[in-house]
């Protein structure tokens, strides 16, 4: 089983688990989640279980450690005597023990991330040492032998340091509870490719083991082939094109670089946001509602937007984690007070979040793979963003002086459409195989561009005819259709619901048979890999 | 009476379900080819060949990859020994295609024996391949679904096959590529072992064939690339369980006298058709030795295949020269 919209999943896995979690007493349904996720992990991964077993059980006992240090911070605290330095020696205890948990938070997260950096990033940082060594004429060689990832170790490790620093932070209570915990860590939907859930969100709510209910399941049925449509019939169809394209760039001109560059951002949403309705489906029959990964991002009016809609868990992660920590951080602070003298109040915060940012762009960059057009990718998203934020005062300035309404319709279809072409580029060399040729694309597609392909019908001998085209651009409207309903508040499904049985039906049979009839699969096609669980 | 929410609820997914299934039949009768050309639409229009053969006048059904295809020559056979064989191998086909192809051999046709060529048992096998083949059994509608591409008005017409392959599903291919082979048959004990879901597909061809009423018998034609001691060691261990009997081919060295140098297309991966001669014309002799297969030669009921063998030999002809 290596994809939440395989056969043996959704037609044998996810209903057995349905079935049995529907028929347990409530306080049973937990554990039956939980031995269905660890016997999916354990299908996916063998042993390598151990793993996420080990990061369970640790950031169970740092997170204990963590609030036993806080009970005895408050203990020492109520047996201080009233006496003239009261004050400071609370703030003396406070102090210690404030650095106390900083110490066991820093060493629970360093673990955390520890093992997914030993696994997923030596050979990379390795096979680079190697290079620079080479070129310096040095004859120092690593050698790191390549590690097999557990699945999901880049979405349950965030998960753990979440959890953790949370409870550093008083926002939850640690958990005692280890059963509870682990669901929390392993729910087997979300395993492969998220939603990067907090602890508040989920853990709750996973183990309340809540029935299996006719509107949750409906609810979550819909949502699946909703999630299907978009993957079987556009990412899956689109699959053969891109592989050629992306592997014999050669053989192409720039108008193909184009349109790879596109079909491939399709793909990517489709594939990525389709598994995300699949993975929160599967949820919502369960009657866990996990957290929104995609609100419409392609309707975004600047990169900035857009991160903020696309893989929405990963950025309010790094937002949480890495970026407000650091923008509160003494140093940064301090830094950006010495800078204002020099640039100002508003250069001194572009710089201070500028920092920020980097790091934030840079880790986005690397926990999408150990490659170096993945960290440009993260870096190309940094540049437009502080461009956008150093930019925007003069961009108001110049649209009031001349009278443009930046909320007329042509002014935010520019927008929408200026930011969807910067993300297809930066998906350019997300997709390519390596940034050597992310940029050979690049300059193909920019020194080369012609519609010549389209002309002389090189363009249907990529593994795609007209008809591909055809099915998958129709669908990729009827998507856009829904998208734009939703962004209007609509919510299709609660007018299914509400609606009469014929209109339920209708449409519920039409979607499966639209499915069934024009998804990509069987033995004529390679179905695309589900990209993000690589991740 | 007034009915329950729940019972609304049973009522409305039965009835989804009662259309779902009502389309998918319809869809499936659309979508199923209306002959077995290419044009209509059949993949695998070789070893479909045999979907227009008359009724029960096949003897001998071959199954497997592509090394079954291309070494395995129904027309040398005939020509030899006038055995009525049909070769439906196919390429890059796995245990559990193997078994459909069968299951649809069996429907117009009694052989008396059936060859499974072995390497397609070593071929990796998911459940979730095996699952899906057996859906797409049970509904063609999912195994043609691609075709509302190709629908033309025949498709609202009846079933009828009509194309005849003349070389009986047999691949020839006279492409040489030498293979610096000497010796790969290297005795040792260890065992190669058949994945489990593709056992499991044994399992129903063994029962397929108990059922028929036909031999199962497992054959390992050359390969210089794909076979090897621990190959042979896993299909004799199956052999013995089954209780089939098993010939491997690789190991008659001098006696079938392949010559790596002329007989593979492909470096010692497959039979081209000069090593298809050599095997085809060896298994003929053995199969008419060991086992109860009529001669039809000369029967009117057989005359088209005396046609097709002069086909076979006018191509085999313009090769030679």
């Amino acid at each position: 089983m290596t994809s939440y919209c395989s056969l043996v999943f959704l037609g044998i896995f996810l209903p057995a688990v349905i079935a049995v979690y529907g028929i347990c007493p409530r306080r049973l349904r937990p554990w039956v989640l939980l031995g269905a996720s660890y016997a999916l992990f354990w299908e996916m991964s063998g042993r390598l279980l151990v793993f996420l077993l080990f990061t369970t059980l640790s950031v169970y006992g740092a997170g204990l450690g963590l609030e036993a240090l806080e009970k005895e911070e408050k203990k020492e605290i109520a047996e201080l005597r009233a006496s003239a330095d009261l004050k400071r020696e609370k703030r003396a205890i406070k102090k210690l023990y404030r650095g106390r948990r900083r110490v066991l938070l820093i060493l629970g997260v360093f673990m955390e991330l520890g093992i997914l950096i030993v696994l997923k990033y030596s050979s990379f940082f390795a096979f680079n040492l190697n290079r620079l060594s080479e070129l310096l004429g040095l004859s120092l060689t690593v050698h790191v032998p390549s590690f097999v990832l557990p699945i999901g170790i880049s979405f349950y490790t965030l998960q753990a340091v979440s959890y953790l620093t949370d409870v550093y932070r008083g926002t939850i209570r640690a958990e005692r509870l280890l059963p509870k915990l682990a669901l929390y860590m392993v729910f087997f939907p979300q395993i492969m490719e998220g939603p990067i859930c907090r602890y508040a969100q989920t853990a709750g709510q996973l183990w309340e083991g809540r029935p299996v209910t006719w509107k949750g399941l409906t609810r979550g049925l819909q949502r699946i082939g909703f999630g299907l449509l978009k993957k079987m019939v556009i990412a899956d169809r689109l699959n053969p094109a891109i592989k050629e394209i992306y592997g014999n760039y050669g053989s192409y001109d720039g108008g193909i670089m184009a349109l790879g560059m596109v079909l491939y951002t399709v793909q990517l949403y489709m594939e990525f946001s389709g598994t995300m309705d699949v993975v929160i489906g599967c949820g919502e029959t369960f009657g866990v509602t996990l957290p929104e990964n995609f609100q419409r991002p392609f309707l975004s009016r600047s990169i900035s937007q857009f991160w903020h809609r696309w893989h929405i868990t990963l950025g309010t992660w790094f937002k949480d984690y890495i970026f407000y920590p650091m923008t509160t951080s003494g140093w940064l602070s301090g830094m950006a007070r010495k800078m204002r003298g020099r640039f100002g109040s508003r250069g001194a915060a572009v710089l201070s979040s500028g920092a920020a940012l980097f790091a934030v762009w840079l880790g986005n960059g690397l926990w999408h793979g150990a490659g170096w057009n993945y960290i440009f990718f993260g870096l190309y998203h940094f540049a437009w963003i502080m461009f956008e934020n150093i930019t925007e005062p003069g961009v108001r300035r110049l649209t009031a002086r001349y009278g443009i309404d930046r909320d007329s319709l042509p002014y935010r279809a520019m927008q929408i459409i200026r930011t969807g072409l910067i993300v297809c580029v930066g998906e350019l060399f997300f997709r390519a195989e390596g940034l050597k040729a992310g940029f050979a694309m690049f300059g193909r597609m920019v020194a080369g561009f012609t519609l010549a392909s389209f002309k002389d019908g090189t363009v249907l001998c990529l593994g795609l005819d007209m008809q591909d085209f055809f099915i998958a651009a129709f669908t990729l409207l009827l998507v856009a259709a829904v998208h734009f309903l939703a962004e209007r508040g609509v919510d299709l499904r609660e007018r299914l619901e509400t609606g009469t049985a014929v209109i339920r039906l209708t449409a519920c049979l039409g979607l499966a048979l639209f499915v069934i009839v024009f998804g990509a699969y069987g033995a004529n096609y390679i179905p695309v890999d589900p990209i993000y669980a690589g991740f | 009476m007034k009915m329950t929410k729940k019972q609304k609820h049973w009522l409305e997914a039965g009835i989804f379900l009662i259309l779902l299934a009502v389309s998918l039949y319809g869809l499936s009768l659309l979508f199923r080819p209306k002959n077995n050309r290419q044009d209509f639409g059949m993949d695998e229009m070789k070893a479909n060949g045999i979907l227009a053969e008359p009724e029960n006048t096949i003897d001998v059904v071959a199954l497997g990859d592509s090394e079954c295809a291309l070494a395995i020559s129904p027309m040398v056979m005939w020509r030899e020994k006038g055995i009525a064989a049909y070769n439906c191998g196919t390429a890059g086909e796995s245990l559990y295609e193997t078994y459909g192809y069968l299951r649809q051999a069996l429907e117009k046709q009694k052989p008396r024996l059936v060859i499974l060529e072995t390497n397609v048992i070593y071929k990796e096998c998911k459940l979730e391949d095996y699952l899906f083949a057996k859906l797409e059994r049970l509904i063609p509608a999912l195994r043609y679904h691609d075709r509302w591409k190709s629908l033309r008005a025949e498709d609202l017409g009846p079933v009828e096959y009509t194309w005849q392959d003349p070389y009986r599903g047999y691949m020839f291919y006279a492409d040489i590529v030498p293979a610096d082979v000497k010796e790969y048959m290297f005795p040792t004990s260890d065992v190669r072992y058949i994945a489990r879901w593709g056992k499991k597909s044994l399992d129903e061809i063994v029962k397929l064939c108990r059922e028929a009423g036909a031999e199962l018998i497992l054959v390992s034609t050359p390969s210089a690339l794909n076979w090897s001691y621990p190959n042979h060691n896993g299909i004799q261990a199956l052999a013995n369980e089954y209780g089939l009997t098993y010939l491997d081919m690789n190991l008659l060295g001098d006696e079938l006298g392949i010559d790596w140098k002329t007989d593979t297309k492909d470096q010692g991966d497959h039979m081209n058709c000069f090593g298809a001669e050599k095997v085809s014309r060896w298994l003929a002799g053995w199969l008419k030795d060991n086992f109860d297969v009529p001669d039809h030669r000369g029967e009117e009921a057989y005359g088209r295949w005396d046609e097709d063998l002069k086909t076979y030999e006018a191509e085999w002809e313009s090769v030679q020269s």
